[in-house]
Formats: structure tokens, C-alpha cells, sequence
């Protein structure tokens, strides 16, 4: 192991995890509003529902096939339908299309999780169903997401990793190519692994205490004070 | 002849000292009752006779398990828990022969017949197939006796054994352990329930801060308490 | 755009060859993780203080990396080391490793969960403290650890279609190929999604009826 050599392969790693952190961070961007709005959404609708079989439909294949198969959907697919993305937002579609899927299960469970006094206090001082998401229950409900979406973060870290089958120069990608250049591969991995560690290991330290720091406040809204 | 000796026990719970030099023995067949106030060490006491605490200082020895086998001390030391812990996904007759069986060796059949008889000798013939959820608590707390007993200990050891029953459930259990102390069993017994300590006990101790501070046959405990603690606290456990 | 029901099923008897090799891979890498598992939630219960951080610190590593890297370690790495394996049998070990690690996380919660009294009890009657665990606790957990088990097993299989970037000819590596060879897309993706769905599918069902006969 040469710690020269690995400090080299570091250096060069460093834009290709900067793209691999675009990329999660993006992902996460939309597809945790998207899946806090289409839980919530969930929430409230019969399970017959056009709209709840589609977003059913839709967590069903994405839980169901591994991630590369939506991300070959999604790159063998739109070229047959006339639609030629660039591989950065194709990579991102497909992240997003899979980390909502989830974030889907989350956003229902922390909407149904808030307790339902809230929503009547809410009606009894007037106002309406949209009013009420608004202002109180999805606030509500994304204090209680920090810890699962964090974790989502992570995964998304992770699954970002696979797109290096369909040759995004993200950080796998980059260390494999330096590695089948130089044969070097121990001395590549392990470069390649510390910087996913630290940013994954990272990002979960950081959830444990934004998740402390907010069920201590958030211990107020589960005592009913809002009621009267 | 003696059973268990206990020299020089301390041990300390981070500031809180929970045992500060305790001495005991005991002879074969003896029943002992320890009682006093909360936090006075009772059962850090004979946690640390079976090991399930480690003392700071100090040795316990039980006659017949060599220092240093963890093993042969618990074979030969039973003990009976306050929640009982008995383990939930076993039948009554399972809790009490799983032992003997993974332990001592004895056939599913052997241990099964040794459980049945302990079963009826606790009163609960009957009840063998029963899982602990469909059991009251005195009779769980009876099975947990069977069990300690599966293992034919020279000393039985009982950590407030009727304080989380029900008051109608705790003479059932008490009977048990008069007639086993009857019948010539070792025991040391951490309770509140003095008219068990006047019936059944040959001495009872008062803790007090860690310390034994008072040790007599009953009618001396109750009728003339050696230790002004002791006075207050009889006046306060008896006098209501 | 009409579906080729032609080139379905001239296509399908491979995937299916490929759908089990993804079996196979899955269930002995399972296999690994099961017997790996209870060894390192035992270290991490009941070990010396030592052992307990070098077991954290290796299921943490594990935990903070992508399964892909893994894969690529057992693959590329381990030969330099001495240790040479066939892509399926990296797979195995690697997929196993990582299957062992979660499975372990969640043995230990499990036995933790149940508190401090059974334990004691097991104690008290003679159990060695490793006994006490694995005769008395893990079967007394099973129910808490089987649902959130299942799932990792669904995650192994998801993960298997990584191999193919070793060349292990399971569904992901044979259908990529073939859309690579023959251009046709989108009888094949279907192909492939749904033998995930029914591999995955059965799997959830297996358990959800393990779970009713645990539950009795």
C-alpha cells in the first residue's frame, strides 16, 4: 500500500464524488417533497382509487425489481420513445423515480403518525382540509421524516454507485477506471471506500442528532396543546 | 454445616454504594428473610450470591461449587425472580424442563416426568401446556419455583418473590415456599411480608444502607429489635 | 409500438436459466449470512470489549459502503491477496457478508428488545451467558427478527442483479446482453421485471405465511 500513490487516486476521485454527491442530493431534493406530497395524498384516498392503485402500482415495481432494472428501464426505454436525455438526468430520473417509491411509504407513515386531534383542533377552529395539511400537518409530519429521509440520503448515496453500469462518471465509475488502468485494484478500493464511507457514515451521525434535537422539540405537538 | 459464606461483600453502582462490607452464612437447611427499606442492598445482596451481580470486594462461597466455576454455582443455586421471567414462548411444563434438559442432560421424557411432578408439588397439575400468558401471576411465579427447583439446588434464593402479584395470588405463593422450606431447603429470602418472615424464617436480617444491621430469630426480630433503623421500620412496615 | 410476443418467448427460456442463477446465488449467500449473522450478533452482545469494537467497527464499514464496492473488493481485491474466486462464488461471499451484517443489526436489536429478565432467568438456572442467547432469547426473538430478515432477504436478491457487473449470468447480466444483442427492449425489460416481481413477490409471501405459523 502506497500512501503516496493513494493520496494521488484520492485527488482524482474528488470531482467524480463531487458528481456523486449532485446526483444523490438532487435525487433527494425532489423525490422527498414528491413523496411527501403522494403519501399524504395516499393518506387519504380508498385503497380503489385510480389515483391509489397508480401510486400502489408505482411502489410496488419500484420495492419489487433492483435498482438497475428501473435504471435500465429508464435508459433503454425513453430512447425508444424519441426521448434522448443527457445521462446526468437520465441518472437522476432514475433515483428520483426510485427513492420516491420509497419516500412514498415514508410520507404516509409520518402523515397518519401525527396525531389525529391536530386535524380536529385544526377543523374546529375552521379550517379546511388543504388549509389544514398546510399549516400543520405536514409540518408536522416532516419532523417526523428527518431520520427515515437521512437514511434515504444514505441510500441514495449508495444506489448512485449503479449508475456507473450505464457509464456516468460518478465515483465507482472513476475508481474502476483508474483501477483497470493501473491494476492497482486493493490500494483503488480502499481510497474509493473511505470517501464513501465518511460521506454515508457522515450522513447518518448528522440524522441521529437532527433527529434528537427535533423530537425535543417536537415533543410538543404529541401532548395536545393545541386543543382546546 | 455450612452452606454459603459471605465476607467482606461491597459493591458500588457508579457513586452509589450498594453493598458496603456484608457478612453472612448460613447452614444447610437454614431459611433466612432478609427485609428492610428500599436501596438498602437486599438485592444486590443475593444478586451477587448467584453471580448475576459481580461485587467490587469481597468473597462468596458456596459449599460444593468450587471458586471460579460459574456453572456449578448456578446448578446448585436457584433463584426466583420478582417478575418471574419466565420465558414466553414456552408451555409451563417447557419453562421447567428446558433446563434440565439442555443442561444436566436428562431425555425430553426424563425432564418432562421431573416436570410434571414439580408442577403438581406446586399445585398447578394440570396447567402444563399452559403458556405463560394464559397463566395468573401467582401461578406464573409458581411455575418460575418448579423451574428453579428442575435443577435440584442445595439453595434457593428469592428476590421479592410476591411483590408484583396481585394481594389474593400472594398466599399461594408463600404456601409454596413455606412447605419447600418445610421439606428442609436452603433459602434466603428478600421480602416485605413479615407474617411469612414470623412463620417460616429461622433468622431475619435488616439491611440498611448497604449493611446487615440486625440479625434474629423472629420473635427476638419482632419483639425486641436489636437496632433502633429496625424499630422505626417495623413501625412503619407493621403499623398501619 | 406493438409488444413482439415473438421475441418474448424466444428470449424467455434464457432469462429463466438466468432466473436461476439468481436463485442460487441468493440462497447461499442467504445461507452464508445465516451463519455469519448470530456469530457476529453474539460478539456484539456478549463479547470482551475488544471484540465487541473490532465486530462494530466491521459491520459499520460494511453498512457505509455501497454494495457495489463490496462486490468489486471480493472480485479484484481479494485475488491480490491470495484469495481467488470464481465471479459467482465472489458474489456468495460478498453478498453474504453484507446479507450477515444488516441480519446481524437486527438479531441484536431483537435480543436486546426483549429486556434483561429472561436473560437473567437463563442465568440463573445455569445457562452460559452464549447458551442463555442462542437456546433461550434467539427463538424467543424470532418473531420480532423474521419480518425485518425477509426484507434483507429481498434486498440479496435486488443485490444479486450487482453481479452482473462480474459477469454472473443471473437475469440482470443475461437480459442486459441480450438488449445489447438484439436491440429488442422492451419484451425483454418486461421479462426481467417481472421475475423479480415473482421471485421478490414469493419471497414476501413466504414470510407473511412463516410469520402466521410463528404467531400460533
Amino acid at each position: 500500500m502506497d500512501p503516496m500513490f493513494m493520496g494521488q487516486v484520492m485527488v482524482r476521485l474528488l470531482p467524480p464524488l463531487g458528481l456523486t454527491m449532485i446526483l444523490s442530493i438532487t435525487a433527494l431534493a425532489i423525490a422527498t417533497p414528491l413523496g411527501l406530497a403522494l403519501g399524504a395524498r395516499r393518506a387519504e384516498l380508498p385503497d380503489r382509487h385510480p389515483a391509489a392503485r397508480a401510486i400502489d402500482a408505482w411502489v410496488f415495481f419500484v420495492r419489487g425489481t433492483p435498482i438497475l432494472i428501473q435504471i435500465f428501464a429508464i435508459y433503454f426505454l425513453l430512447p425508444k420513445l424519441g426521448l434522448q436525455l443527457p445521462l446526468f438526468i437520465m441518472g437522476v430520473g432514475a433515483l428520483v423515480l426510485n427513492s420516491a417509491g420509497y419516500q412514498i411509504e415514508i410520507g404516509r407513515s409520518a402523515v397518519q403518525s401525527v396525531p389525529q386531534g391536530q386535524w380536529e383542533a385544526a377543523a374546529a377552529l375552521g379550517f379546511d382540509r388543504r388549509a389544514t395539511l398546510r399549516q400543520f400537518i405536514l409540518p408536522q409530519a416532516a419532523r417526523r421524516m428527518v431520520g427515515p429521509v437521512m437514511n434515504e440520503l444514505s441510500q441514495l448515496i449508495k444506489a448512485s454507485s449503479v449508475l456507473s453500469v450505464i457509464t456516468l462518471f460518478e465515483l465507482h465509475k472513476a475508481a474502476e477506471s483508474i483501477s483497470s488502468a493501473n491494476l492497482r485494484f486493493s490500494e483503488v478500493i480502499v481510497v474509493e471506500g473511505f470517501l464513501y464511507f465518511i460521506f454515508i457514515f457522515g450522513v447518518s451521525l448528522i440524522a441521529s442528532v437532527l433527529e434528537r434535537r427535533l423530537s425535543a422539540a417536537g415533543a410538543l405537538a404529541d401532548s395536545g396543546s393545541f386543543a382546546r | 454445616m455450612t452452606l454459603l459464606t459471605v465476607r467482606g461483600l461491597g459493591k458500588r453502582f457508579g457513586s452509589f454504594t450498594a453493598l458496603d462490607g456484608v457478612d453472612l452464612d448460613l447452614s444447610r437447611g437454614e431459611r433466612l428473610v432478609i427485609c428492610g427499606p428500599s436501596g438498602s442492598g437486599k438485592s444486590t445482596l443475593i444478586r451477587c450470591i448467584n453471580r448475576l451481580e459481580e461485587p467490587d470486594i469481597g468473597t462468596v462461597v458456596v459449599e460444593g461449587a468450587p471458586a471460579g466455576d460459574l456453572q456449578a454455582l448456578r446448578r446448585r443455586v436457584g433463584m426466583v425472580f420478582q417478575q418471574f421471567n419466565l420465558f414466553p414462548n414456552l408451555t409451563a411444563r417447557e419453562n421447567i424442563a428446558i433446563a434440565p434438559r439442555k443442561l444436566l442432560g436428562l431425555s425430553r421424557a426424563e425432564a418432562d416426568a421431573r416436570a410434571e411432578t414439580l408442577l403438581d408439588r406446586v399445585q398447578l397439575a394440570g396447567h402444563a401446556d399452559k403458556l405463560p400468558s394464559g397463566l395468573s401471576g401467582g401461578q406464573q411465579q409458581r411455575v418460575a419455583i418448579a423451574r428453579a427447583l428442575a435443577m435440584e439446588p442445595v439453595l434457593m434464593l428469592f428476590d421479592e418473590p410476591t411483590s408484583a402479584l396481585d394481594p389474593e395470588t400472594i398466599r399461594e405463593v408463600l404456601d409454596v415456599m413455606v412447605e419447600l422450606g418445610q421439606g428442609g431447603m436452603s433459602m434466603i429470602v428478600v421480602t416485605h411480608e413479615m407474617g411469612f418472615a414470623r412463620r417460616a424464617a429461622d433468622r431475619i436480617g435488616f439491611m440498611d444502607q448497604g449493611r446487615i444491621v440486625a440479625m434474629a430469630p423472629p420473635r427476638e426480630f419482632f419483639d425486641a429489635p436489636p437496632h433502633p433503623r429496625l424499630v422505626r421500620f417495623l413501625d412503619n412496615i407493621l403499623g398501619h | 409500438m406493438s409488444f413482439d410476443w415473438a421475441a418474448f418467448f424466444e428470449y424467455l427460456p434464457r432469462l429463466i436459466r438466468a432466473a436461476g442463477v439468481t436463485l442460487q446465488v441468493s440462497l447461499l449467500s442467504l445461507g452464508l449470512a445465516c451463519l455469519l449473522a448470530p456469530a457476529l450478533a453474539l460478539a456484539r452482545l456478549l463479547g470482551p470489549a475488544p471484540l465487541r469494537a473490532i465486530v462494530q467497527a466491521f459491520i459499520e464499514v460494511i453498512r457505509g459502503l455501497p454494495p457495489l464496492v463490496v462486490i468489486a473488493f471480493c472480485y479484484f481485491a481479494l485475488p491480490k491477496l491470495g484469495v481467488v474466486l470464481s465471479g459467482f462464488w465472489c458474489g456468495v461471499l460478498a453478498l453474504g457478508v453484507v446479507g450477515a451484517v444488516y441480519a446481524a443489526e437486527i438479531i441484536r436489536s431483537a435480543i436486546e428488545s426483549l429486556g434483561k429478565g429472561q436473560f437473567e432467568a437463563a442465568l440463573a438456572l445455569g445457562f452460559a451467558r452464549w447458551r442463555a442467547v442462542l437456546e433461550i432469547l434467539l427463538p424467543q426473538a424470532m418473531r420480532r427478527i423474521l419480518p425485518p430478515l425477509t426484507n434483507e432477504f429481498a434486498n440479496l436478491i435486488k443485490a444479486s442483479s450487482l453481479l452482473s457487473v462480474i459477469s454472473v449470468h443471473e437475469i440482470s447480466q443475461v437480459g442486459q446482453s441480450l438488449i445489447f444483442e438484439t436491440f429488442v427492449v422492451i419484451e425483454i425489460l418486461v421479462q426481467m421485471a417481472v421475475l423479480y416481481l415473482i421471485i421478490i413477490g414469493g419471497v414476501t409471501m413466504l414470510s407473511r405465511r412463516l410469520e402466521r405459523g410463528l404467531g400460533a
